[in-house]
């Protein structure tokens, strides 16, 4: 007996419909597009994941061995992109939970309030106040993204899909199975989390 | 200029909602409380100038090319996945 079909389903059409149907319809070949199309994005996603390149190399080629796999599963029910992101955030949580390290420690609200001293007599920081060109260079890129691998992941990865991949939280919340309450909570600590690394890169009095 | 200690407790509620009012995710009202109060609390304010450069520089933290090498490898992954089939 087969399931009857849900009349109120409504397919998403979208920049990837035509490509995914053509593949799923037999025509492989332009898998290929696929991987050209998005290589890019799930590279930087990757290396934002993980702090070793080898393992972020992995995380990319593993995603799309379980797109190849899994499209024809893909029931248009959402973006493709989404879909394409929950593959990608699924295969980095299974290489973590083969980790021995395998930790998930929390981020208290708490803990973030107390050290942003809220009640004591700041001034807005310099770094907060310059141009931001002026700001930039390699050594700030590169203590901000160690700062980002720090993260404990369950939080890394709502940063990373809201401010670095700029997914919105009610696609955010769809990719990660997550209330977008839940999101929101979570890229705050995350984002005070990473401020307070910055503040501490740059010294307090600045 | 900083909040008179009454009014540190909402400082802290405040402060948890910061990142709602960058993203725009708030009503007109919520939004009218948190401008009201940062134009009278410079702790607050920097907070929120800081946050907002704080992720300015996430999105630029994010850049990143893909090497050819690796590029190739996975074009030749694809080739040998779409071979087996």
């Amino acid at each position: 007996m087969t399931a009857e079909p849900d009349p109120n389903r409504k397919n998403v059409v979208d920049d990837d419909t035509e490509l995914v149907q053509a593949i799923n319809a037999g025509d492989t070949p332009r898998f290929q597009e696929l991987v050209q199309r998005y290589e890019h994005k799930l590279y930087t996603f990757g290396r934002r994941m993980c702090r070793d390149e080898a393992d972020a190399e992995d995380l990319v080629q593993d995603t799309f061995l379980n797109v190849y796999r899994y499209l024809k599963d893909f029931r248009y029910e959402t973006k493709f992109k989404n879909w394409l992101y929950r593959v990608a955030a699924n295969t980095a949580f299974k290489k973590r939970r083969r980790s021995k390290f395998a930790r998930e420690p929390e981020l208290p609200l708490e803990e973030l309030a107390e050290r942003e001293e809220l009640s004591g007599p700041v001034e807005v920081p310099q770094w907060a106040r310059m141009p931001l060109e002026q700001l930039l260079n390699e050594e700030l890129l590169g203590i901000l993204r160690q700062a980002i691998w720090s993260l404990p992941e369950k939080y890394r990865i709502v940063v990373i899909l809201r401010d670095i991949e700029e997914f919105s939280t009610e696609d955010t919340a769809q990719i990660l199975n997550l209330t977008p309450a839940n999101v929101k909570v979570r890229l705050h600590r995350a984002r005070l989390f990473l401020k307070d690394k910055l503040k501490g890169y740059f010294g307090h009095d600045v | 200029m900083m909040c008179d200690p009454p009014e540190h407790s909402h400082c802290l509620e405040l402060f948890d909602k910061l990142s709602e009012y960058i993203d725009g995710e708030m009503d007109a009202a919520e939004r009218r409380e948190i401008e009201a109060h940062i134009a009278q609390c410079i702790a607050c304010f920097g907070c929120l100038q800081s946050l907002k450069r704080t992720i300015a520089l996430c999105k630029q933290a994010g850049r990143q090319t893909v090497p050819a090498v690796f590029s190739e490898k996975l074009q030749t992954m694809l080739q040998h996945i779409q071979s087996a089939d």
